[in-house]
C-alpha cells in the first residue's frame, strides 16, 4: 500500500471531521482552519479526484442552492480502504514522534 | 433577498470551465467556488469579490495544469519508448530515413545560415533605423548609385533641422601604402569624423573616433594592422601614402575591429576627408562636378524621409547648373525635364534592395529564394523515403496497431504516436545534419562566398528555427502514415486479411516525385556544365591564351602614359615577351563607354584607348584599313572599329569617315576589326572604338609572353618593374582568368547544383532500395512458391524491379520537356548558347534508370538466390 501525501492526508482528515457535510467549499474552510493558510480550489479539487481515483473516498451529489449559481453539492465520504491507510499514516506519525522530546523546538 | 446577487466573472468562470472539466456538465466544483464567491460578496462586497474570484481561478489553474502534463507526460514516455524500439527494431530503413533526413536538414541548417546572414546585413549598426544612404538616379542612363557630389550632404544638412549628422565616404583606389618594407596598393576610405560615431564599427585600441578628426592620423582595421605591423602595437607607427606624385605621413592613432562580414560597407583604411583638398590641386570638398561622395544621413527620429527626399532636388539643382546646362544642352533630360534625381534608401535595405544602384556590393534576394528552394526540395525527397517506408511498413505493423485500437487508443493517440516517432527520427537527424553541415561549411563557404561560421549555429534564433523545423519535418512526416494506419479496419486486420491499395499510387507519386526533381537537378547542373565549358572555350575573336595584364596603378593621363613608356622600355628587349602594348581597359576592369548620336538615336560604344600594336599582341584580326602606326602622327584623332559598329551605322565605306562620340573633336576611321568580345558573353558584341587619344591614360600594360618558363618571366617582369619606379607593387593578372571572372557567379551555381542532384539522387536511390527490402520481405514466400514452380532468376528479378525502373522513365518523361523549357530560358541569359541537343536529357535518364535498377537489384538478387526451402520454412 502507497503511503498518503500530507495534502491527501489532511483532505481524508477533515472529511472524517464534517461527516455528513463534507463538499469542496467546507472542507477548504475546515483546512483553513487546521492548516490557517487559505488553499486554492484548484489544489483540493485535483487532489480529491485523485483520491477518488484511487479509491479512498467515494462523492455522490447534493442538492442545488441559489448560493452555488444553481449548482449542486458534491459530497464526499471516507470509503473503507480510506479509513484503513488514514490508520496506517496514524499509526507512523504516532509512532514518529513518540520519543521525541518537545523541548528541542523550544530552542528555535 | 433585496440586491440582485452578484454574478463571478464571465471570463474566469469559462476558464475553470477549460480547466476543470466536467463530463457530467454539472460542474459541482464551479459550485463551491461561487459559494466562496457568495460569501464574500456578502461581507466585503462585489468588487473584492470579483477580485477574489479572479486570484482564485489563477491560483487553481496551475493545479489542473500540473494535472496534465503529469499525465501526458507518461503517456509520452510510453510513445518514445515504443518509437525507439521501432527504429531500433527496423535499422535499415531508419538508418536510410536518418541519412536522407540528415542530409536534407543539413542543407536546410546550411541555407538557414546563409539567408540569416543576408538577413543580418547592416542591422549591427545601433542606429541603422536612421541612417540613410543618398541615391542618385541617372535616367539618362538608366541606372543609380551612391556616388554623389561632395559637398551634398552639407547642404542638405543646413536645409533640414532633421538631419542629426552626416558621413561622407571618399573612396581611393589603388593607394600606394608603405612602411619599412611592406608596400601594398590599398583602397582607402577618406570620410567625416562623424562616420565612427553614426556607424555602429567597433573600435579596438588607441582612440579612432578622435583619430579621424586629424588630418594626419589614420585609422585601421585589425587586419590591415598586422599585414603592416605584425605582431607589434601599431599605434604610433607611420604609414607613407602615396597619391600620385604626392607622399603624405600618417600617424596611426586607432584600430578598429574588422569590418564584420555582414556590413555593406567595408573598409580596412579610414583617414579624414579633408585630405581630399590635399590629392587634388583643386578644392575638392566644394567641388559639385565630381560625384564621388557616398553620402550617408543620421535622421532623428521625428524625420520623414519621405519628406526630405522630395526636396532634394531643388535644393541641390542650383549648384549642379553646370552638369546640368551640358546635359541639356545635349538633350538629354529625361524625367520630368530631370535627368537626375535623389532619394533615400534606409541602411537596412542597401543590401538585399539594390538590384539597379551600384556603389556597394550588394545582394540579390533570388538567390536565397533559389538556395531555399533547393534545401527544401532535398529534405521533402528524404520526407518522401520517410513517407514511403512507413507506407510500406505499415502491413507489418498493422497488427501492432489494430491491438492498440482494441485496447481502446483513439485515432488521436495513434496518430501521437505517429508523430513521435518521426519526430525522434527527425531529432536524430539534425544532430547528424548538424555535424555534416559543419563539415560541410568550407565547400559551402566558398560556393557562397560567404564566411559563415559554425558558432552562429549556436544561438538562440537558430534554436528555434531547428526546433521549428524537427516537429515540421515530423509531422509533415508522420501525418500521412498515421493518417493511412489510423483508418485500418480492426477486424480485417486481425483476421489476417490486411490490404493496402490506395497507398501503392500514393507511393508512386511520390516515387515519381521524387525522381523528377533529381533528375531535374541532374539534367541542370549537365547543361550548366556544358554551358560554361562551350563559353571556355568560345572564340572570343582574340587569342586569351599567354597574355599578362600588368596594371600600372597610376590613373593620371601623362604620368600613366609614362610609366608605360618606361616599362615598355625596359621588357621589351627579353626574348619571351612578344609583343606589348597598353590600353585603358581590358575585360573586367575598367570599362568606359561613349555614345554616338545617330540621327537621334543613341548608340552606346565601348571606348578603349590603346597603345601601338594593340592589335597584335591580342592577335585581333583587321578586316579592311590599318592598325595605328608611329607613322601617321595624325593617329591620335583616329579611330579603329569594330564590324558591329560598321554595321549598325549602316556605313557602307568605313575607311577615312569621320564619326562623333560624345562631345569629343570627331575622329576618322582608319582601321575595321573583326568583332571580338571584350565583354561576359552573356551580352552581344557591342560596337567598339579604339582610339589613341593622348589626353586619356593607359591604365595596364598588356604583355604577350611565350608559353615556356612563364614563372622566370613573370620575376623578370617584377624585377623590371622595381627598377623603374618603388611606390607600386607589382600587380598582373592573366587574361585568361580575368575572363574566367565573368563567369564565377555560373561556375559557383553550377557546383551547387551539381552537389545537389548528387544528394537528392543519392537520398532517392536509398528510398528505392528500402522499399525494395520492404516489398522483398513482404513476398518472400511468394519468390520462394515462384522459384519453385519453375521461375528463372531474371523473372523474379523484374517482378520487384519493373515497378521502380518504370516509375523513373516516367518520371523522366515527365521532367524531359520540364527541364528543356527551364533551361532554355536560363540559356537565354547568354548571348552566345551552347546547343545542348539531347545527351543532357538523355544521361541522367540512363544514370537514374541505372540506379533504380541497381539498388532494387540488390536486395532482391540475394533473395531470389535464396534456397526457397528456406524461405518458405521461415515461420
Amino acid at each position: 500500500m502507497k503511503l498518503l501525501s500530507r495534502t491527501e492526508e489532511l483532505l481524508l482528515n477533515c472529511i472524517l471531521r464534517l461527516q455528513e457535510n463534507a463538499y469542496a467549499f467546507l472542507i477548504r474552510e475546515k483546512l483553513k482552519e487546521i492548516t490557517g493558510k487559505t488553499w486554492a480550489f484548484g489544489a483540493i479539487f485535483i487532489s480529491l479526484d485523485r483520491l477518488e481515483k484511487k479509491g479512498y473516498v467515494d462523492s455522490f451529489l447534493g442538492s442545488e442552492t441559489p448560493e452555488r449559481g444553481g449548482r449542486r453539492k458534491r459530497f464526499y465520504k471516507v470509503t473503507s480502504s480510506g479509513l484503513k491507510t488514514l490508520a496506517v499514516i496514524r499509526k507512523i506519525d504516532q509512532a514518529m514522534w513518540k520519543d521525541l522530546p518537545s523541548y528541542i523546538f523550544d530552542k528555535e | 433577498m433585496d440586491k440582485k446577487s452578484p454574478q463571478p466573472p464571465g471570463m474566469a468562470v469559462w476558464l475553470l470551465k477549460r480547466f476543470f472539466p466536467d463530463k457530467t456538465g454539472l460542474y459541482t466544483q464551479l459550485g463551491d467556488i461561487d459559494e466562496a464567491f457568495n460569501s464574500i460578496a456578502r461581507k466585503k462586497g462585489d468588487f473584492a469579490a470579483q477580485a477574489w474570484y479572479w486570484i482564485t481561478t489563477v491560483r487553481s489553474i496551475p493545479y489542473s495544469i500540473m494535472r496534465t502534463l503529469c499525465w501526458s507526460s507518461t503517456m509520452v514516455r510510453n510513445y518514445l519508448k515504443i518509437a525507439l524500439r521501432n527504429i531500433r527494431k527496423y535499422k535499415t530503413g531508419s538508418f536510410i530515413n536518418v541519412a536522407g533526413l540528415s542530409l536534407g536538414l543539413a542543407f536546410c541548417v546550411l541555407i538557414y545560415l546563409f539567408i540569416s546572414d543576408e538577413l543580418s546585413f547592416d542591422k549591427f549598426h545601433e542606429k541603422a533605423d536612421s541612417i540613410y544612404s543618398i541615391v542618385i538616379n541617372d535616367h539618362f542612363y538608366e541606372y543609380s548609385h551612391r556616388n554623389g557630389p561632395v559637398p551634398i550632404a552639407l547642404v542638405l544638412k543646413d536645409h533640414f533641422p532633421e538631419i542629426e549628422s552626416f558621413a561622407r565616404l571618399v573612396r581611393v583606389i589603388n593607394v600606394p601604402v608603405k612602411h619599412n618594407d611592406n608596400i601594398f596598393n590599398e583602397n582607402i576610405y577618406m570620410a567625416d569624423a562623424e562616420f565612427l560615431e553614426i556607424f555602429s564599427f567597433r573600435p579596438k585600441k588607441g582612440n579612432p573616433g578622435a583619430a579621424l578628426y586629424s588630418d594626419n592620423s589614420v585609422v585601421l582595421t585589425q587586419n590591415t594592422a598586422n599585414k603592416y605591423f605584425g605582431n607589434e602595437d601599431p599605434i604610433g607607427k607611420v604609414l607613407f601614402f602615396t597619391f600620385g606624385e604626392r607622399q603624405k605621413p600618417f600617424v596611426v592613432d586607432g584600430i578598429m575591429e574588422n569590418v564584420p562580414s555582414n556590413s555593406s560597407i567595408h573598409f580596412s583604411i579610414l583617414i579624414n576627408i579633408d585630405n581630399l583638398n590635399f590629392i587634388s590641386s583643386s578644392n575638392s570638398l566644394d567641388d559639385w562636378s565630381h560625384r564621388s561622395a557616398q553620402s550617408y544621413l543620421l535622421l532623428n527620429k521625428q524625420a520623414n524621409p519621405a519628406h526630405i527626399e522630395n526636396r532634394i532636388l531643388g535644393i541641390v539643382k542650383p549648384y549642379m547648373s553646370a552638369s546640368y546646362d551640358i546635359r541639356k544642352k545635349y538633350g538629354s533630360l529625361v524625367k520630368n525635364g530631370e535627368t537626375i534625381t535623389y532619394s533615400l534608401q534606409n541602411l537596412k535595405d542597401i543590401h538585399l534592395n539594390s538590384s539597379n544602384i551600384y556603389g556597394l556590393a550588394r545582394s540579390d534576394i533570388r538567390r536565397s529564394y533559389i538556395l531555399a528552394g533547393i534545401a527544401l526540395l532535398i529534405l521533402l525527397i528524404a520526407v518522401i523515403n520517410f513517407i514511403n517506408m512507413s507506407i510500406g511498413r505499415a502491413s507489418l505493423r498493422a497488427r501492432e496497431i489494430s491491438v492498440r485500437k482494441m485496447l481502446g487508443a483513439g485515432r488521436k493517440q495513434l496518430i501521437h504516436q505517429f508523430w513521435i516517432e518521426s519526430v525522434c527520427t527527425a531529432l536524430i537527424s539534425i544532430i547528424l545534419g548538424l555535424f555534416i553541415a559543419v563539415l560541410m561549411l568550407p565547400v559551402f563557404n566558398t560556393l557562397s562566398i560567404k564566411n559563415l561560421t559554425v558558432h552562429s549555429l549556436f544561438h538562440l534564433n537558430s534554436l528555434v528555427v531547428f526546433l521549428l523545423l524537427i516537429v515540421s519535418v515530423g509531422i509533415l512526416a508522420g501525418s500521412f502514415p498515421a493518417l493511412v494506419m489510423a483508418n485500418f479496419n480492426l477486424t480485417e486486420v486481425l483476421r489476417g486479411k490486411f490490404k493496402l491499395r490506395r497507398k501503392n499510387l500514393f507511393t508512386k507519386v511520390l516515387i515519381v516525385l521524387q525522381f523528377s526533381i533529381s533528375i531535374f537537378l541532374l539534367v541542370a547542373s549537365i547543361i550548366m556544365s556544358r554551358q560554361i565549358r562551350f563559353l571556355k572555350n568560345y572564340d572570343l575573336g582574340f587569342d586569351k591564351g599567354g597574355i599578362l595584364i600588368v596594371d600600372l596603378q597610376e590613373r593620371h593621363n601623362t604620368r600613366s602614359q609614362e610609366l608605360f613608356k618606361l616599362f615598355k622600355e625596359s621588357i621589351q628587349s627579353h626574348t619571351a615577351v612578344k609583343s606589348i602594348s597598353g590600353c585603358m581597359s581590358s575585360p573586367n576592369r575598367t570599362d568606359v563607354y561613349g555614345m554616338i548620336d545617330n540621327q537621334g538615336k543613341k548608340i552606346y560604344v565601348y571606348e578603349n584607348r590603346v597603345h601601338y600594336d594593340y592589335l597584335k599582341t591580342m592577335k585581333i584580326n583587321l578586316i579592311e584599313g590599318r592598325d595605328f602606326s608611329s607613322a601617321f602622327s595624325s593617329d591620335i584623332s583616329s579611330v579603329v572599329v569594330n564590324q558591329k559598329l560598321v554595321n549598325v551605322l549602316g556605313l557602307e565605306q568605313p575607311i577615312g569617315k569621320t564619326i562623333k562620340i560624345g562631345q569629343t573633336p570627331p575622329v576618322t576611321i582608319i582601321g575595321v576589326v573583326k568583332d571580338f568580345h571584350y565583354e561576359s558573353l552573356k551580352e552581344e558584341v557591342q560596337p567598339v572604338v579604339l582610339n589613341m587619344d593622348p589626353t586619356v591614360g593607359l591604365f595596364y600594360a598588356v604583355v604577350r609572353i611565350s608559353a615556356a618558363n612563364i614563372g622566370e618571366t613573370i620575376t623578370y617582369l617584377k624585377e623590371r618593374w622595381e627598377e623603374i619606379q618603388s611606390v607600386r607593387p607589382f600587380e598582373y593578372s592573366f587574361l585568361d582568368d580575368d575572363i574566367q571572372l565573368f563567369y564565377a557567379d555560373e561556375n559557383r551555381w553550377n557546383a551547387i547544383v551539381g552537389y545537389s542532384s548528387f544528394f537528392t539522387i543519392l537520398i532517392a536511390g536509398m528510398g528505392v532500395f528500402g522499399l525494395t527490402l520492404i516489398t522483398v520481405n513482404n513476398r518472400v514466400k511468394e519468390i520462394g512458391i515462384r522459384k519453385i514452380l519453375g521461375a528463372s532468376l531474371s523473372s523474379i528479378l523484374k517482378l520487384v524491379t519493373s515497378e521502380f525502373v518504370l516509375l523513373v522513365l516516367i518520371a523522366n518523361i515527365i521532367v524531359w520537356p520540364l527541364a528543356w523549357v527551364v533551361m532554355n530560358k536560363w540559356l537565354h541569359n547568354f548571348a552566345c548558347r551552347v546547343d545542348f541537343g539531347v545527351w543532357p536529357l538523355l544521361i541522367p535518364g540512363i544514370i537514374t534508370t541505372l540506379i533504380a535498377l541497381l539498388t532494387s537489384c540488390g536486395y532482391s538478387l540475394k533473395t531470389a538466390l535464396a534456397n526457397p526451402a528456406d524461405s518458405l520454412r521461415y515461420e
